[in-house]
């Protein structure tokens, strides 16, 4: 019984091997004789001509990154001559204030220095999400340069504007008061900057409010720098600290600013969205 | 010219647990559409999702057969949108808002000028146009919003609730001048006051608690209310027990008694006669629990 059984499938076995090779060779002659007209040169060359058009161009990371620079400093020179003079004034009479307190009054030059060096930042984010506080970034939000690429020129520029204003400080005292020691100088205005930056735009993204932000960061700063002024044993603890760590602290600042404003730049306008969508409940 | 052509596929949106739009399903080409609901009926909440200020929970919006989302600042670039509280920076004047606006735009400067001066003498605020607009009165701030709405050229125009807090005067200007621009684009106006599509909509769609009730040309919706609305003379102290009994429209005072306007699948009583549907019927017809405004 098993034996006929296996004849039969040994059987059926070359029945389709046979019918497969016959297939094959039906297959062989059908394409031997299709006839493919091949097209001319002219044909193929407006084909590839049309369909170019729809094939994605791949940019360079060098190049897309130059491009997006390039936009962010065209954002950033449109929103500087929308930026309030309310803003520009009020912080460089700050500035001014403190070098005739350095000057005139016989200030510490590194402690004022330090205490000025964060506060453009801090007032400026009342300009950078003026949009979101006025009831403006619902329409903003639809425009063609997206919500997210306003909020970061707007950063980029009053960033920029603090750091101009701490820079210029410091080349009027290294200037004209030949005991200051410049290094000293930036790192007492660069540690604060970055901190109370990277500190600020934490709060905002946790308030979203500009004003209560700027109030709460200024608030706690002033109270820091007090406590700091007001006894000896600070100011001397403070004076002793060793380079590295502001070093240290300015580095970690700085890696922080860059991931929450570039690469976490969408967060602020997103924010902005949730906080918009609360509202519309 | 290709007829351009903006597709609602399945859209819903949700806060929370709650829906504010329904499984919405609609189709927009060139022409004005009124979107008709009452509040809180998700009218508000698709303009917004079409402008890419919401997200949708579900569902897409394709232009041209493209979806909005991969499109993204091509889409933005192609759309203008008031939306329904113009909030304007009040130190600026209506030129230097209008030009802020059309550089986020990507207008060119120089087309920018020209495009900002055309749109000014439009909406007739060429005269205003060096003064802040922090003095300028509701209608005209409306004014600079639909300026600034039609500074990029839009190919879908957006308007939510535009004439709300207007003055009848006002309100009668905005809807021409939205009929004047309708001509080659897509202009969605969303309002819970029917006067403002009198006469200027293609379509009505009607939204109703985030559901899509209806979409059809007015004289379409009209036409299904026939014999549906009627006219009936009673006394004065009868007045009471109709508004109870059926949903009474306007009720005029006449020398003979009260002449009641009343919505009603049948006819409320023998003496009742039937007369021509207006937008109003028709609001009342489908938000009979609303203010008609």
């Amino acid at each position: 019984m098993e034996e006929s059984e296996q004849s039969s499938n040994l059987e059926n076995s070359i029945l389709q091997d046979a019918e497969i090779e016959l297939l094959d060779f039906e297959m062989k002659q059908i394409f031997d004789n299709y006839h493919v007209e091949y097209p001319s040169d002219d044909e193929i060359k407006a084909t590839i001509k049309v369909i170019r058009n729809s094939i994605p161009v791949n940019e360079k990371k060098t190049d897309v990154i130059c491009k997006k620079s390039f936009s962010l400093l065209k954002n950033s020179l449109r929103e500087f001559n929308h930026i309030s003079s309310v803003f520009w004034i009020s912080n460089i009479s700050f500035f001014i204030f403190g070098l005739i307190m350095i000057f005139l009054g016989r200030f510490n030059p590194y402690l004022t220095v330090m205490f000025l060096s964060p506060i453009p930042f801090v007032l400026g984010l009342i300009e950078v999400f003026k949009s979101r506080d006025r009831g403006i970034a619902e329409l903003e939000m639809t425009l063609k340069h997206s919500y997210q690429q306003i909020v970061l020129s707007r950063m980029v520029v009053v960033g920029c504007y603090n750091l101009v204003l701490n820079v210029s400080i410091t080349v009027i005292l290294s200037l004209f008061m030949k005991e200051v020691w410049i290094w000293k100088l930036i790192f007492y205005w660069s540690t604060p900057f970055t901190v109370v930056s990277v500190m600020t735009l934490i709060i905002e993204s946790r308030i979203r409010n500009s004003y209560t932000t700027a109030s709460v960061s200024i608030g706690i700063w002033l109270t820091f720098t007090s406590c700091l002024i007001l006894f000896e044993q600070t100011i001397e603890w403070f004076e002793n600290i060793d380079v590295v760590y502001f070093i240290i602290l300015n580095f970690l600042a700085i890696t922080i600013l860059i991931n929450l404003v570039i690469r976490k730049g969408g967060h602020f306008a997103f924010s902005s969205r949730t906080f918009i969508e609360k509202v519309w409940r | 010219m290709d007829t351009l052509h903006l597709v609602v596929e399945h859209l819903s949106k949700k806060f929370g647990d709650n829906t504010v739009l329904d499984d919405i399903n609609i189709e927009f080409t060139e022409g004005v559409y009124g979107i008709l609901g009452a509040n809180g009926s998700g009218k508000s909440t698709l303009m917004r999702i079409l402008v890419t200020v919401l997200k949708p929970t579900s569902g897409k919006v394709i232009l041209d057969g493209e979806n909005i989302k991969k499109l993204d600042e091509e889409y933005r670039n192609l759309i203008g949108y008031l939306p329904q509280e113009i909030a304007l920076y009040k130190s600026f004047t209506a030129e230097r808002f209008l030009m802020y606006i059309a550089s986020l735009k990507g207008l060119n400067k120089n087309e920018a000028k020209n495009k900002v001066s055309e749109l000014l003498e439009l909406v007739g605020l060429t005269e205003y146009r060096k003064k802040k607009v922090g003095t300028f009165s509701g209608g005209m701030k409306q004014r600079v919003g639909i300026a600034q709405a039609l500074l990029n050229d839009p190919k879908v125009l957006i308007v939510d609730e535009p004439t709300a807090g207007l003055d009848p005067k006002e309100r009668i200007r905005f809807r021409n001048l939205l009929s004047a621009i309708s001509s080659n684009r897509i202009v969605l106006l969303s309002t819970h006051i029917v006067s403002d599509i009198d006469f200027i909509a293609k379509e009505i769609v009607i939204l109703k608690q985030g559901k899509l009730i209806k979409k059809d040309a007015p004289d379409n919706l009209l036409g299904q209310l026939n014999e549906k609305v009627w006219t009936v003379l009673i006394s004065e102290g009868e007045l009471q027990q109709y508004q109870n009994k059926f949903k009474v429209g306007n009720i005029i005072r006449r020398e003979n008694g009260i002449e009641l306007r009343i919505i009603s699948d049948t006819k409320p009583i023998e003496t009742a006669q039937a007369t021509i549907p207006n937008l109003e019927d028709l609001y009342l017809y489908y938000f009979d629990k609303e203010t008609i405004l």
